[in-house]
């Protein structure tokens, strides 16, 4: 396959993000209205999609365009937020009050999370395992059913039933987020042991 | 090597050693370029959101945009600092500024700065023949700056490496802290502005749910009877409930006349409220049923009413239903001698049907929750279900229940409910006629 070079710290880098955010918003919401799936078949349907956005953007950017495979996920991950963002406008146009602004709160960390223990996954599944507690295809499947129960509780649920799981359900993006940026630096330090030719404690 | 170490040092203090001054020197200087390259990656982030928020102002500013679109614009603006967060491109420069730091040359320069004769590494003195080429020198460099480099990168990604210990901890503490504040502010804001609403009084859910025990209608789709009777839902009252609840409680000389025709008062009181929850006055049903001479309305919906019965005759409810669409509206208007303007016919309802029947445009009851009701009865229909996402029944039923607590605000609950049952009726009459 033709190596093309698009380094992820230049503009063309964020190029991949913004087209597959807004692409796969459009797969999804037409997914769904073409195919009638409605509550949990939705939530995996999207779920689905979002992994595969991510394993595609793995293995397309750094097979071909030499990006780390961190850099590829973190790529992917721009695309959900981004995809994120758009539902967030959507939904806005369709019900033009002020809860879409709370509605933030609950949607960004939902999808966001969902997406980071699914990136984490991926990076298990291609390199080793490190010290993940969980295998990575029960990380994928874990955000899988971690997006079914918390659409369940905001359909069914009510509003203050919702707000305490937001609690939790921030925290825990959080925690991923921190879990995200830990394992992307220790990514970053294995290339810079190589310059340095210094050891780490990895 | 022998001229920079000297024979009384402490155990523990050597080069590589934690208190070893070069180790602690090149320490220093990779926590004074991470603090460096942090506060970069923050200024930058902060610039992301702030060249957004930019951008918004003047996509908001610039085009003459709905305001939907607007808001919606503005939600997006708020939602997308991940992308910046999640990005490579920072992340990737500040960890290579980080890793372009060169302690050797740095702590040649160092060596260079210290005098022939000043206590150097461990408090040894400098021989003057030990300058930064010298192999004893280079040698104690490179050990200093590999252990520190060792011990030291810990230190600078102790939050992220080690996330839940530590330094770890107060940055999990701090981001925890931000993203409270944030869901709290978000509920304050959101509460306040949802009270502010002229046509969602969140306030009032509570009552309403208690009056009209909405909650048994949480999540169900509320229809129209094709038969252009009320909807199926078990709390709505029944037609002639209705209309003998208003031909008795408004008092209307004409509304005691029958159930037919204490139900067109109902409607025609309706129209003359225009939504700001005015009582509507008693001569305003008489006047609506009595052909519309528009005796004692002072306000603009009761003259359009009056404007509305004049000079067309009396159909049928169910006669102005199969022939209501917006073509019949209109060779109605020309043949009356009515205002024919988009505007006008807008200010009269969007159902020609009713308009037509002589019921002075009962749509033009309640405009500020007519929005409300178009959103709601199109989500039960299931066309919205798809487009919006995970939190859309939630959301429905939040939209219900404030819909209907703003109902509960009128002078009549019978009414507000009546008017959800008209909109719906005419509703499905304009699709019907679509078809």
């Amino acid at each position: 396959m033709k190596r093309f070079r698009v380094a992820p710290g230049s503009a063309q880098g964020v190029a991949p993000a913004i087209v597959s955010g807004f692409v796969l918003f459009a797969v999804v919401t037409g997914g769904e209205r073409l195919f009638g799936v409605t509550g949990a078949a939705a939530s995996l349907f999207e779920e689905a999609m979002k992994t595969a956005l991510l394993a595609s953007g793995m293995l397309i950017l750094s097979g071909t365009a030499g990006w780390t495979r961190f850099e590829a996920l973190g790529c992917g991950l721009q695309a959900v937020a981004l995809f994120a963002a758009a539902e967030s406008a959507a939904y806005a146009l369709a019900f033009p009050d002020a809860e879409t602004v709370l509605r933030l709160a609950w949607s960004l960390p939902l999808h966001l999370g969902c997406a980071m223990l699914e990136a984490l996954g991926l990076a298990g599944l291609a390199g080793r395992r490190g010290r993940a507690k969980l295998p990575p295809c029960m990380m994928i499947a874990s955000a899988w059913a971690i997006h079914i129960i918390l659409n369940a509780i905001a359909s069914s649920s009510s509003r203050a039933v919702m707000l305490a799981a937001m609690i939790p359900l921030d925290t825990a993006f959080i925690a991923l987020s921190a879990l995200w940026l830990r394992s992307a630096a220790r990514n970053a330090l294995s290339d810079g042991r190589k310059v340095h030719g210094g050891s780490t404690d990895d | 090597m022998s001229g920079v170490r000297g024979s009384g040092r402490k155990a523990g203090s050597g080069a590589g050693s934690k208190r070893d001054p070069v180790r602690r020197y090149v320490v220093s200087l990779y926590a004074g370029k991470m603090l460096e390259e942090s506060l970069r990656f923050c200024a930058y982030w902060l610039l992301f959101i702030l060249g957004v928020w930019i951008l918004v102002g003047i996509a908001n500013l610039a085009f003459d945009l709905p305001e939907d679109w607007k808001r919606a614009i503005s939600l997006f603006g708020l939602s997308v600092w991940p992308v910046f967060f999640f990005s490579p491109l920072p992340r990737s420069r500040c960890l290579q500024r980080l890793r372009s730091v060169d302690p050797y040359s740095a702590l040649e320069a160092y060596l260079e700065a210290v005098p022939a004769g000043m206590p150097v590494a461990d408090g040894t003195e400098r021989p003057a023949d030990a300058g930064p080429d010298a192999p004893a020198a280079r040698e104690m460099v490179s050990k200093a700056a590999r252990a520190a480099m060792s011990d030291s990168r810990p230190v600078f990604f102790r939050c992220l490496k080690n996330p839940f210990r530590g330094l770890g901890k107060a940055f999990l503490a701090l981001l925890a802290a931000l993203c409270l504040l944030e869901a709290a502010s978000a509920a304050f804001f959101g509460r306040q502005s949802w009270s502010a609403s002229p046509g969602l009084r969140g306030s009032r859910a509570a009552e309403a749910d208690a009056l009209f025990d909405r909650d048994s209608l949480s999540g169900q789709e509320i229809l129209p009877d094709p038969q252009f009777g009320r909807p199926e839902s078990p709390s709505f009252p029944s037609g002639e409930e209705n209309a003998s609840t208003y031909a008795e409680s408004d008092g209307a000389a004409e509304g005691q006349a029958g159930k037919a025709a204490g139900k067109k008062v109902a409607q025609t009181g309706q129209a003359g409220q225009t939504g700001r929850n005015v009582p509507p006055p008693a001569d305003m049903n008489a006047a609506g049923d009595s052909g519309g001479e528009g005796s004692g309305q002072s306000d603009e919906s009761a003259a359009r009413a009056a404007e509305a019965e004049s000079g067309s005759g009396k159909k049928t409810g169910d006669e102005s239903m199969t022939d209501g669409s917006g073509d019949d509206g209109r060779s109605d208007d020309a043949a009356a001698g009515r205002e024919t303007t988009p505007g006008a016919k807008a200010r009269r309802g969007a159902s020609a049907g009713w308009e037509e029947s002589g019921d002075t445009g009962a749509p033009d009851a309640l405009p500020e929750y007519r929005a409300v009701f178009e959103r709601i009865a199109t989500d039960a229909e299931g066309e919205k279900v798809q487009a919006t996402g995970a939190m859309h029944l939630a959301e429905l039923q939040e939209l219900q229940r404030a819909v209907y607590a703003g109902l509960a605000e009128l002078p009549s609950v019978d009414a507000a409910e009546d008017a959800w049952a008209i909109f719906l009726r005419e509703r499905w009459v304009r699709r019907g006629a679509a078809r």
